[in-house]
């Protein structure tokens, strides 16, 4: 049994007439334990998915269909969308770091202030002593220093900031913890360290962590599995070895061929094109247009998502038709 | 007049003061940098550092948008400080034109991108006339891959990030600089569009003759585009020379602490590891007021003297590359 199984799940933003459908048909299952990246340009829909895991539905986003079911260690729930006590689920189970999260911090507050307010929405039967301990004890582990506490938060650097919400999102050990782009602001080296903070939470209470990101070497370095998403479709999803060594989907396959590297004397190209508007999808597969190996099918027929080989799953013609061929 | 073609920074210190309650702190944003540019040898420079490594604040110096405390500035023979008078000045943003970070912020939101590019045009007074202005963005906007039909008539909005970069591009070339100012270009943008972007620069340097500084704090687009390298450390440029030799093999500890720090997409090389180290630096000011060299805190090879006073740049190798660190005093 899976901890989160997302079924064909659609949300859109209504927007006066159109719908721009941000998630579309989306299946997923989340294992207990795993690190899951999820993978994308900007506007394919990474953060909308994020958000309906989160069972953050505001208008103008709605869900047109599907529900995501949570298998908690201690109890279920069903599909979070109808569920009625959500606020004793977040933090405590799940816990969300949005994009920018480390300007969260109430710039004339000390940072001490945004734990008690913590402590006073989800104190959980601890007194204000236990949580200090509690909170003091989680800094120490993560390596941050105590005093912190007594800071604002403009006299502490990004990377700082970021650290904190990270240490505020494992505070009441959830087993899920949602990041939207946790490190996209920072320095190198400063991600390097925000992303082992992510590993140490990891190793230490073992949370299940579903972690975004455009720059796939951020991905390949700390996650287990990824999810290649695409206006709005999961179109690759495998395990890193695999998905990193024998990318399937020639999108995959571009956004990776598009980093440069050190030592590298190969001259690259980016992506050509932008992806669609998702209000107007184009026909069959989404990612035809800007396809170098597209062909006739692909503007005529959504492809699937299927399982070519163990834990490797593809949405693309292209995968499909060299099977037939073979066989 | 071709004989002084050439963007010279000599020893250029700004200082910026922070006031902490009734005290009052300073601290050199840019310390003592010198670099020089040929520009009628085009070349893409890159300038890279940690942010607060005083990299925009260099930048600003040379567009002479902030006036350096020590120091000087020249370009194409002139001192840009001194440039008083308002067709002089002209003329100096004619030819040195600025690119910013945030493609979606250098546009108006309720305006149509073309007003933009217009009124550049018309402001410098290159051309007069519709007719004649539309030509000048046309072929502007030829440069960078984007034809004036694409453009035409539509709102910032209807844009992604990396064409708005490619219109805010085209603007700075629709006046016809010698070099642009690119000031972190292409880190709004996602991973997968900033190769065509960086792309676009090695483009226009081969074709259009068009210097470029870079200054970026991604060392892999750095790498792939520039023919010179600069690395930068709270106000001081620690490490200059032919970019491919410098990240190949880096000297000063800082640009190998950079190189060790970058994550490469590629599952067999992975850097991450659970940190056990209990660092924690407590803000950016107290390594910018820190005596002789500002890595010294983070150094895994410092020595005594370089706690005490301020490293000299040396050339270890004969080749050009020239460090700011004492470990190649003696060589």
């Amino acid at each position: 049994m899976s901890l989160i199984e997302i079924d064909d799940l659609s949300a859109c933003y209504v927007q006066e007439k159109n719908r721009v459908r941000a998630v579309d048909g989306v299946n997923l299952k989340v294992e207990n334990d795993e690190i899951l990246g999820i993978a994308g340009e900007s506007g394919c829909g990474k953060s909308t998915l994020l958000k309906t895991i989160y069972g953050y539905v505001e208008p103008p986003l709605y869900v047109e269909k599907g529900g995501i079911k949570y298998n908690f260690r201690d109890f279920r729930v069903d599909n979070i969308f109808s569920s009625s006590n959500l606020s004793s689920i977040k933090w405590k189970k799940i816990s969300y770091i949005t994009q920018g999260s480390m300007n969260v911090l109430n710039p004339v507050r000390k940072v001490r202030n945004f734990f008690i307010d913590l402590w006073k929405a989800h104190r959980q039967n601890l007194n204000l002593t236990d949580f200090e301990k509690l909170l003091k004890d989680r800094l120490s582990s993560l390596g941050l220093p105590e005093e912190v506490l007594e800071r604002y938060p403009h006299q502490l650097s990004g990377g700082m900031k970021q650290r904190i919400v990270i240490a505020a999102s494992s505070l009441f050990n959830p087993e899920v913890i949602l990041a939207d782009e946790p490190t996209s602001a920072l320095d190198v080296g400063v991600q390097l360290e925000v992303l082992g903070l992510f590993l140490k939470i990891h190793k230490e209470n073992k949370n299940t962590i579903i972690i975004i990101s455009h720059d796939m070497s951020v991905l390949v370095n700390l996650c287990s599995r990824v999810a290649v998403m695409y206006a709005g479709n999961i179109v690759e999803v495998a395990d890193t070895r695999s998905l990193f060594k024998t990318p399937l989907h020639p999108y995959t396959r571009l956004l990776i061929e598009s980093l440069p590297r050190i030592g590298g004397d190969k001259e690259l190209m980016g992506i050509p094109g932008a992806p669609p508007n998702l209000a107007f999808p184009p026909d069959g597969c989404r990612f035809h247009p800007r396809c170098p190996f597209s062909f006739d099918l692909c503007a005529e027929e959504v492809p699937v998502l299927t399982e070519v080989c163990e834990n490797h799953q593809v949405a693309c013609h292209l995968r499909l038709r060299d099977e037939k061929v073979e066989a | 007049m071709k004989h002084n073609n050439e963007l010279i920074v000599n020893e250029v210190t700004k200082i910026f003061s922070q006031r902490i309650l009734l005290s009052r702190r300073y601290f050199k944003a840019v310390n003592k940098v010198s670099l020089k540019m040929n520009l009628d040898i085009p070349e893409v420079f890159s300038l890279v550092g940690e942010s607060g490594s005083g990299k925009t604040t260099l930048a600003n110096l040379i567009l002479n948008i902030i006036e350096p405390d020590e120091g000087s500035i020249f370009f194409k023979g002139r001192d840009i400080t001194k440039i008083k008078n308002k067709k002089d000045k002209m003329a100096f943003m004619k030819d040195i034109q600025p690119v910013f970070q945030d493609p979606f912020e250098s546009f108006d939101p309720m305006k149509k991108v073309e007003v933009f590019l217009y009124e550049t045009v018309s402001n410098f007074e290159i051309a007069r006339g519709k007719r004649k202005v539309e030509a000048i963005i046309e072929k502007a906007l030829e440069m960078v891959g984007l034809s004036f039909n694409e453009v035409r008539g539509k709102y910032p909005g209807e844009f992604s990030g990396g064409q708005l970069q490619r219109i805010a591009i085209a603007r700075s070339l629709a006046v016809g600089p010698s070099i642009l100012i690119a000031d972190e270009p292409v880190s709004m943008l996602d991973a997968s569009l900033r190769i065509s972007i960086v792309n676009l620069f090695k483009i226009l340097k081969e074709r259009q003759n068009l210097s470029v500084l870079y200054i970026t704090h991604d060392l892999a687009t750095a790498y792939y585009v520039s023919d010179r390298i600069g690395v930068m450390l709270r106000g001081n440029l620690v490490e200059v020379g032919k970019a491919k030799e410098i990240l190949d093999k880096p000297l000063h500890p800082y640009t190998q602490f950079l190189k060790q720090s970058i994550l490469e997409p590629d599952p067999d090389k992975k850097k991450l590891d659970i940190l056990q180290k209990q660092e924690i630096s407590a803000t950016e000011i107290s390594e910018y007021q820190r005596e002789g060299c500002k890595f010294s805190g983070r150094c895994p090879q410092v020595m005594d003297v370089c706690r005490e006073k301020e490293p000299g740049y040396y050339e270890p190798a004969g080749n050009g590359i020239m460090v700011k660190c004492f470990l190649y005093e003696s060589l």
